[in-house]
């Protein structure tokens, strides 16, 4: 078991402003988030309103209000224990601090509808960035992996999200870093395997190889817009599984132990930049519990440059992934194999280092994490999607490379950001996937739940299966087998509900 | 007698189908592709069957409709999802019949329509020495768009990006007179959408004729 170390160049503290920014910066300035605004009335706060997110000035809101009536906005701002930011009195709106919607001064904000009359709009203040491009001064020139993934397509789209808990097993992450920091919580760091304690750090930042943990965490997850190092793929909740020593090495069965506790303890996606020759029970079987919890099992194919992915990468229910250059090719040392699922960039690749640091590493430990970050902006976007979809997202939606289709060398391609977006949100759609073989029963209707499942279901008398009829107006499905009379044909079919 | 022993007998040996006896059904199951695979295209399927006696033949649907049937190992056949719609779902699923035309249902599995077609031309950054240039090559077919986008990070601008098929890259290469399906001059950002009017190679000439090394990220697919 060994980590996948080629070559690691530290890289100099920055000595001149971004390159490049000034330029973009002319290019013209667009709101980067969706909006999310609530027409008034409303009789309870949305948790739009509290819930924090990259995009959304904490505590900052936008009101707009009916022509003359900005004063009585402004007194209930008071009420509320908010203050005036700004009025543009010609737009019709104020920007107001306000506490949380559930904990004003006062307990909740007074949403009655005599009190909020005034209020045509009420949205959490969203910030503007150029389009894409973040400022952290590294991005341009070193990030070519993160543009060539589509990546400031898909920020504009989604820029992730604390719900989503990604597990790092390798050999520990500085979650102390700055870039790092602002994805961990305190009191749910990870583990410690090695150490055996909740301080899953590496020790001895003077060995060599330490830098790896925090370096795979950090193009994942290293903090994007905040005007400092390199941007990661998303906001997570980073967990830190130490399961190698700082010379990054260590035993299956504590990687095992590691997986285990990253799915039993909330990770959606676990990235697993390591590599074995061999297979290994434990290994086998925690990798199996993980994927039995809808877990995203993301590994890396290993750095041999032979026809032969490691392990766990091979293993079914990880996702394989090789390492395309900046060159545009399969890495020289990026193993492949029949196993390989997607490449993504893992040549000259900027991350972060221990100690506030950053540097450069070669490997297809760079490429794995790319790939979990991608999964961790699907699943910020659409917390309801399983592993299956978020796979089939990113495998469908790759750029082919090398020979047409899936092949040995780059699997189903170079994994694309944006597109793999725009997929799951379509996979997620309700959709009657087939009657199953004609056969003297009724058939078989196969739903993938998504989020018109519910008002599909309206109109059909669902059953369960012991006969009992199932309210699917309030309740919605879970996975399982129903039995389903729609409203256009009298028969009754066999519903799977898959998940 | 005789004949209640011959059938113990038929029974025991498994040969219960000669008397008619055999009313096990096989067992399918739909192995290639695997279940929630993304397919495209022509996707071949394979199966494998069993039975206590012997399995007669497989019949494959795709989404409850026959596309095909094998009597041989390795069961197989191949379903054509070229006209479906990318990001769909679609069903897998198999019948195995025995002698005694017992049927063995499978499980479904589900696979969906990979995106269409999008091959990569060049992902990645190029180094474009000062008074030099970089040309990617690349095959197209008649039909395909040719779209990307192309980002300075380094250097300065550039001095021109070209599209060229092959007969005008060799006349630029010997400083002849050229005609290029696409050109743009001095950027430093740029994104570009042209159909491929007819099949062959093609080159992408990223020019740089200022006196510094020019950086450049590059993405450009076919579509």
């Amino acid at each position: 078991m060994n980590i996948l170390l080629l070559f690691l160049a530290l890289f100099p503290r920055p000595q001149v402003g971004p390159i490049g920014q000034s330029e973009v910066a002319a290019a013209q300035r667009m709101l980067s988030a969706e909006r999310s605004g609530t027409r008034f009335p409303v009789s309870a706060c949305p948790s739009a309103w509290d819930s924090p997110d990259e995009v959304r000035v904490p505590g900052r809101f936008v009101i707009g209000f009916n022509s003359g009536t900005a004063d009585a906005v402004a007194s209930w701002v008071g009420e509320q224990g908010g203050g005036i930011v700004r009025v543009d009195e010609a737009s019709g709106f104020v920007v107001a601090d306000l506490p949380p919607c559930s904990e004003s001064p006062t307990g909740r904000w007074d949403l009655s509808a005599s009190r909020t009359a005034a209020i045509r709009y009420l949205e959490p203040s969203i910030r503007a960035t150029v389009a894409g491009i973040p400022n952290d001064p590294y991005f341009i020139p070193y990030q070519w992996d993160k543009w060539v993934m589509y990546a400031d397509q898909a920020w504009d789209v989604v820029g992730g999200s604390m719900d989503v808990k990604v597990a790092v097993v390798d050999c520990g992450v500085d979650w102390q870093h700055p870039d790092l920091a602002a994805n961990f919580k305190t009191g749910e760091l990870g583990y410690d395997f090695i150490g055996n304690d909740n301080d899953p750090r590496p020790d001895d930042p003077g060995i060599p190889e330490s830098f790896h943990g925090t370096h795979v965490a950090g193009i994942i997850a290293a903090t994007r817009n905040n005007g400092q190092g390199v941007a990661g793929w998303s906001l997570v909740q980073l967990l830190s599984l130490r399961v190698l020593n700082d010379s990054g090495s260590g035993t299956t069965d504590v990687v095992a132990s590691g997986i285990r506790w990253a799915a039993d303890h909330g990770a959606r996606v676990i990235n697993m930049s390591l590599t074995s020759s061999s297979s290994s029970t434990p290994m086998e079987e925690a990798c199996a519990h993980a994927e039995s919890l809808g877990v995203v099992v993301v590994a890396a194919s290993g750095n041999e440059g032979q026809q032969a992915i490691g392990y766990p990468a091979a293993l079914s229910q990880c996702i394989a992934v090789g390492a395309s250059s900046a060159d545009s090719r399969l890495a020289s040392f990026s193993n492949y194999g029949p196993e390989q699922e997607v490449v993504a960039p893992g040549t000259t690749i900027l991350s972060c280092v221990p100690g506030g640091a950053y540097g450069q590493a070669d490997g297809t430990s760079m490429a794995a994490p790319q790939v979990a970050g991608v999964a961790a902006l699907l699943l910020a976007r659409n917390w309801g999607l399983n592993a299956s979809e978020v796979r089939a997202a990113i495998d469908a939606s790759a750029v082919d490379m090398g020979a047409a289709g899936r092949d040995v060398q780059y699997g189903y391609g170079l994994v694309n950001a944006k597109r793999a977006l725009e997929l799951a949100a379509a996979l997620r759609a309700p959709q009657v996937v087939a009657a199953e073989p004609p056969s003297s029963d009724a058939g078989t209707l196969i739903l993938r739940r998504g989020r018109g499942l519910r008002s599909w279901l309206d109109r059909a008398d669902v059953y369960d299966g012991s006969g009992r009829r199932v309210q699917t107006g309030r309740s919605s499905l879970g996975p399982g087998t129903y039995f389903v009379r729609t409203s256009s044909e009298s028969r009754v079919s066999r519903l799977l509900v898959l998940d | 007698m005789v004949a209640v022993a011959l059938a113990a007998m038929a029974a025991f040996a498994g040969c219960d189908w000669l008397l008619g006896f055999d009313t096990t059904p096989p067992t399918c199951q739909v192995v290639s592709p695997p279940d929630s695979a993304a397919v495209s295209g022509s996707v071949p399927i394979a199966a494998t069957a069993s039975d206590s006696v012997g399995v007669e033949w497989v019949e494959f649907y795709a989404d409850g409709a026959l596309v095909g049937v094998d009597s041989a190992t390795p069961y197989s056949s191949s379903w054509d999802a070229s006209a479906l719609a990318e990001g769909t779902w679609h069903a897998l699923s198999c019948i195995a019949y025995d002698l005694a035309q017992n049927r063995g249902y499978s499980d479904t599995i589900a696979v969906v329509i990979a995106a269409a077609g999008q091959r990569s031309v060049y992902h990645g950054e190029l180094s474009i020495a000062a008074g030099g240039r970089e040309a990617v090559q690349f095959d197209a077919q008649d039909g395909d768009t040719l779209a990307g986008d192309a980002q300075v990070v380094a250097g300065g601008s550039l001095s021109s990006l070209l599209w060229l098929n092959n007969a005008n890259y060799q006349k630029y290469l010997a400083n002849q007179a050229y005609t290029a399906l696409f050109r743009q001059d001095g950027f430093q950002q740029l994104s570009m959408r042209r159909p491929v009017a007819s099949g062959g190679s093609y080159f992408l000439v990223f020019v740089n004729s200022g006196g510094s090394v020019v950086k450049c990220w590059a993405r450009f697919v076919l579509e």
